[in-house]
C-alpha cells in the first residue's frame, strides 16, 4: 500500500479549507477500494492518496472480505458490477461483518434498484467526477465520525 | 315423370289404336264372310232355275221327239226323246240335291212325278202303239192325247210353279244380302266412330299426363333456374364484396371474371381484362430478384393443389399494374375441379400487402431498437468504467503530477479509450451492415456478441461458456447474425436465471446431419443451451409468432420472429425446444457455409 506524505496529497474538493480537512486533525482514514477494473483502481487509489485516505484495493468481491475482515477500515467504495459477487452481495456481507463502517457504491449503471441502494450509505455514478467522489467521502466519514462521536458520549451513562 | 313411365304412354298411344283396328278388321272380315254365304245362297236358287230350265228343255224335247216319231213313225224323231230320257233321272236329281227349302222340293217332287206319269201314261203307251200300228196310228187314240195334253199342262204349270218358287226365294235371299250390307256400313262406321272417339279420349288422356309431366319440369326448371339465378347472384355478390382481389381462368389461362378488388388492383378494367391471357393482365415478379414468375395457370396445373405463388413465403411477389406502377402482392392460386377431379381452371386470390410490408419492416426495425434498448444499459457500463478512468486521470493531471506519473497516465488513458472504441465498433458493427454477404468468422462473431451481453450475464448472475473451433466460417451479414445469437444468448441467460449455466457451442456439420434440420448443405451449428426450465408445450407452438412473448412488458415479441427471418435469409434454420437430455432449452441455429442469400428476407 502507498502512503502519500503530506506534500504529495491531492487538491481539496470546492468549499473545502485546508483548515477544515479532517485528515489533519487525526490519523489518517483508510478506505477499502472493491473494482473489477484494475485500471480504474488504480487511478481511483492514486487519486484518494493523494487526497489524505490510506487506500486498499480489491480487484473482486471476496478478496475485499477478506481485506475488510483483516484491516481497521473506515469506509468502503464498491464497485457494482464485478464476476462472482456484485456489489449488493459484498455491500451485504460487510453490513453483516461492522455495520457501522460506511459504504459508498460506486457504479457505471445509472438507476440501480432501491432494494440495491438501500444496502449502502452512498450511492453515486462513476460519471459524476472525481471531485465528486471525494466530496461525498468526506462527507460520509465526517457523518459517520459524528455519529460515532454521539455514540461514544451516550455509552457511558 | 321419368323416361320409362313417359315411354309407357308413348307405347299405350301407339298399341292401343292397332288394337281397336285389328278388332274392326275382325268385325268386318267377320261381315263380310256372313255376306259371302248369302251370295252363295243366292247363287244356289240361280242354280235352281237354271236346272229347272234344263228339265223344262228336256221336257220339252222329250214331247217334240214323241211328237215327230208319232207322225212319222221314224225312229230318228224318237232320238231326242231317248237322249232326253236319258238325261233326265240325272238332272231332277241335281235339281233335288240343290239347297232349297221344303216347299220348293215338294214342288220338284210334284214335278218329276207328274212326268213320270205323263211316261209311263202317255208317252210309252204312244210309242208303243206306233211300233204296232204304224204312223199316226197313236194320233187316233183322242182320249190318249188328250190325257197327254192335259198332263203335259200340268207338268208345265209344276215347271212355272218350281221357278216362281225359286225366283220368290232368290228375291228373299237378295234381299237378305242387302240388309247384311246395309247392316255391316251402319256397324262399320257405328264401330269407326266409336272406336275413334275412345281413341281420341284415351289419347288425349295420355297426352295430358304427359303435359302436365312437361309442365311440372318447366315448372322444376323455372324455379331451379332462379335458385341458379339467386345462387350466382349471391357469387357475384360474394366476389364482388370480398376484400382480395379474385381472378378465375379457365384451363388455357384465359381470364373467365374479376372482382372489382382485382380491377383496381391490377388497373385493368374488368371489360378489358375478361378474355385476355392471365400473364398479360397479372404480371408478377419475384421480389428479390425481379425475375418473371411463373405463370400461375402453369403452376397450379404442375403441382395439382393449391399453391402460394412466390418461391417461399418470405419473399414478395410484386403486381405491375397495368400503367407500369408496383405493389406488392401475396398471393395463391387454388384449381378448380370438375366432377371427375380434373382441372377446368384457376381461381388466383391476392392482396395487397405494400401497407402489410411496410409496417413488418417498421417492426423488424423497432425489434433492431429493442435489441439496442435491451443492451444500452451494458453498452453504457462498459462505456462508462474506461470514461471515469480516463476522466480521474485528466484531474490528477491538472491537479499537478509528476512527469513520470503523467506518462503512466497517458498510457493508461490510452489504454481506456482503446477500450471504449473497441465497444463503439462492436455496437456499430450490430447496427451498420454491408450490402453483400461478406465472409464471417463465428468464434468472432460469438465472442463479440458474449463481450456485449456479459455485464447483462453478471447482471443475472448466470454463466456463458462458449466452445467454438476458429476455422468456421460462413457467408452472411454479420450485423444481423449479432442480432440473432445477441437474442439467443439473452434468452437462454434470461431463462437460466441467478447461477445459471449457458453453454454456447459451435461445429463444423456434414451435409445432412443437423438435428435441426431435414436436409441442407455443408454448414456450421450453432447451439445455444441453457439450464432454465425449459419450453412450455403452449408457448413451442409459437415461439416465432410475431408479438409472442414470455417476458411480458419486457419483451417485444418480436425477437424470434426477426431471428428467423434473418437466418431463413441465409438459407439456414432455427429452431428452439426443451432438451431432452437434460433441465432447459437447447436453440439451435443452422448456418450454411455457401448460402443461397435469399436478399428479399425479413430485413
Amino acid at each position: 500500500m502507498n502512503n502519500f506524505t503530506q506534500d504529495e496529497r491531492a487538491p481539496l474538493p470546492e468549499g473545502m479549507s485546508e483548515s477544515e480537512t479532517p485528515a489533519r486533525k487525526m490519523k489518517t482514514p483508510v478506505v477499502l477500494c472493491i473494482d473489477d477494473e484494475l485500471i480504474g483502481l488504480r487511478v481511483r487509489r492514486i487519486l484518494l492518496e493523494r487526497a489524505g485516505y490510506t487506500v486498499l484495493g480489491a480487484l473482486d468481491g471476496a478478496e475485499g472480505i477478506e481485506l475488510f475482515a483483516q484491516h481497521p477500515i473506515d469506509a468502503v467504495v464498491l464497485d457494482y458490477a464485478m464476476p462472482g459477487m456484485n456489489g449488493a452481495e459484498v455491500a451485504t456481507r460487510l453490513r453483516e461483518m461492522r455495520p457501522e463502517v460506511p459504504i459508498l457504491l460506486l457504479s457505471a449503471y445509472l438507476g440501480l434498484p432501491p432494494e440495491v441502494t438501500s444496502l449502502v450509505d452512498v450511492y453515486m455514478t462513476k460519471g459524476e467526477g472525481a471531485p465528486m467522489l471525494l466530496k461525498k467521502l468526506h462527507v460520509m466519514l465526517t457523518l459517520t465520525r459524528l455519529h460515532g462521536q454521539r455514540r461514544q458520549d451516550h455509552t457511558p451513562e | 315423370m321419368n323416361l320409362s313411365h313417359f315411354n309407357r304412354i308413348v307405347r299405350q298411344v301407339l298399341f292401343f289404336p292397332v288394337i281397336s283396328l285389328v278388332l274392326v278388321a275382325a268385325a268386318l272380315s267377320w261381315q263380310i264372310f256372313s255376306s259371302t254365304d248369302t251370295v252363295k245362297l243366292i247363287q244356289d236358287s240361280d242354280q235352281s232355275i237354271q236346272q229347272t230350265n234344263l228339265v223344262g228343255r228336256l221336257i220339252s224335247d222329250q214331247e217334240s221327239g214323241l211328237r215327230g216319231f208319232e207322225v212319222t213313225n221314224e225312229k230318228s224323231f224318237l232320238a231326242p226323246y231317248d237322249q232326253a230320257s236319258d238325261l233326265l233321272p240325272a238332272a231332277f236329281d241335281k235339281l233335288e240335291a240343290l239347297k232349297l227349302n221344303a216347299s220348293e222340293h215338294q214342288l220338284i217332287a210334284r214335278l218329276r212325278s207328274d212326268h213320270e206319269i205323263w211316261i209311263e201314261s202317255y208317252a210309252r203307251p204312244v210309242i208303243a202303239m206306233t211300233q204296232a200300228s204304224g204312223e199316226e196310228a197313236g194320233l187316233h187314240d183322242l182320249a190318249l192325247n188328250q190325257l197327254g195334253k192335259r198332263q203335259m199342262d200340268k207338268i208345265r204349270a209344276d215347271l212355272q210353279a218350281v221357278v216362281t218358287a225359286d225366283e220368290a226365294h232368290r228375291a228373299r235371299r237378295v234381299d237378305h244380302w242387302r240388309l247384311q250390307v246395309r247392316d255391316m256400313v251402319i256397324g262399320l262406321v257405328l264401330f269407326a266412330v266409336v272406336i275413334g272417339i275412345f281413341i281420341g279420349l284415351f289419347t288425349r288422356n295420355r297426352l295430358h299426363v304427359v303435359s302436365d309431366a312437361y309442365q311440372s319440369w318447366v315448372d322444376t326448371l323455372r324455379v331451379k333456374n332462379e335458385e341458379l339465378f339467386l345462387s350466382g347472384q349471391q357469387l357475384r355478390t360474394t366476389l364482388a364484396s370480398i376484400g382480395d382481389g379474385v381472378i378465375t381462368c379457365d384451363i388455357d389461362g384465359r381470364i373467365r371474371m374479376m372482382n372489382q378488388v382485382a380491377s383496381d388492383m391490377t388497373g385493368w378494367k374488368i371489360d378489358d381484362a375478361l378474355g385476355r391471357p392471365l400473364d398479360t393482365v397479372f404480371h408478377i415478379l419475384n421480389g428479390a430478384t425481379r425475375q418473371l414468375m411463373e405463370d400461375p395457370v402453369h403452376k397450379v396445373k404442375r403441382v395439382n393443389a393449391i399453391v402460394g405463388l412466390g418461391p417461399n413465403t418470405t419473399t414478395d411477389t410484386i403486381l405491375v399494374r397495368q400503367d407500369g406502377t408496383e405493389i406488392n402482392i401475396s398471393d395463391s392460386g387454388a384449381p378448380i375441379r370438375d366432377q371427375d377431379g380434373a382441372i377446368t381452371g384457376i381461381v388466383l386470390v391476392f392482396r395487397d400487402v405494400t401497407v402489410a410490408k411496410r409496417t413488418q419492416e417498421a417492426l423488424i426495425a423497432n425489434e433492431k431498437l429493442a435489441v439496442a434498448g435491451r443492451l444500452a444499459a451494458s453498452i453504457a457500463h462498459e462505456i462508462h468504467n474506461p470514461l471515469d478512468s480516463v476522466s480521474n486521470m485528466l484531474y490528477l493531471m491538472g491537479a499537478g503530477s509528476t512527469e513520470e506519473e503523467n506518462k503512466q497516465f497517458l498510457q493508461m488513458a490510452q489504454q481506456e479509450i482503446a477500450r471504449v472504441t473497441q465497444i463503439s465498433r462492436s455496437m456499430l458493427s450490430l447496427y451498420r451492415e454491408s450490402t453483400a454477404p461478406i465472409p464471417i468468422n463465428i468464434r468472432e462473431i460469438l465472442s463479440g456478441t458474449l463481450v456485449l451481453l456479459d455485464h447483462r450475464v453478471q447482471d443475472l448472475q448466470s454463466t456463458v461458456h462458449l466452445t467454438a473451433p476458429d476455422d468456421l466460417t460462413i457467408h452472411g451479414f454479420p450485423a444481423e447474425l449479432r442480432q440473432v445469437f445477441t437474442n439467443l444468448v439473452i434468452n437462454a441467460v434470461e431463462a437460466a436465471g441467478a447461477s445459471g449455466h449457458v453453454e454456447v457451442t459451435a461445429k463444423h456439420v456434414l451435409p445432412a446431419e443437423s438435428p435441426a434440420t431435414e436436409r441442407h448443405a455443408a454448414g456450421v451449428l450453432v447451439e445455444i443451451l441453457d439450464d432454465g426450465p425449459g419450453i412450455s408445450d403452449a408457448a413451442s407452438s409459437k415461439l416465432f409468432q410475431p408479438f409472442f412473448s414470455t417476458k411480458g412488458e419486457q419483451g417485444t415479441g418480436l425477437g424470434l420472429w426477426v431471428s428467423r427471418g434473418i437466418v431463413s435469409k441465409h438459407g439456414g434454420m432455427i429452431n428452439l425446444e426443451s432438451r431432452k437430455d437434460a433441465r432447459g432449452a437447447v436453440a439451435r441455429v443452422f448456418l450454411s457455409t455457401q448460402p443461397v442469400i435469399s436478399p428479399g428476407g425479413a430485413d
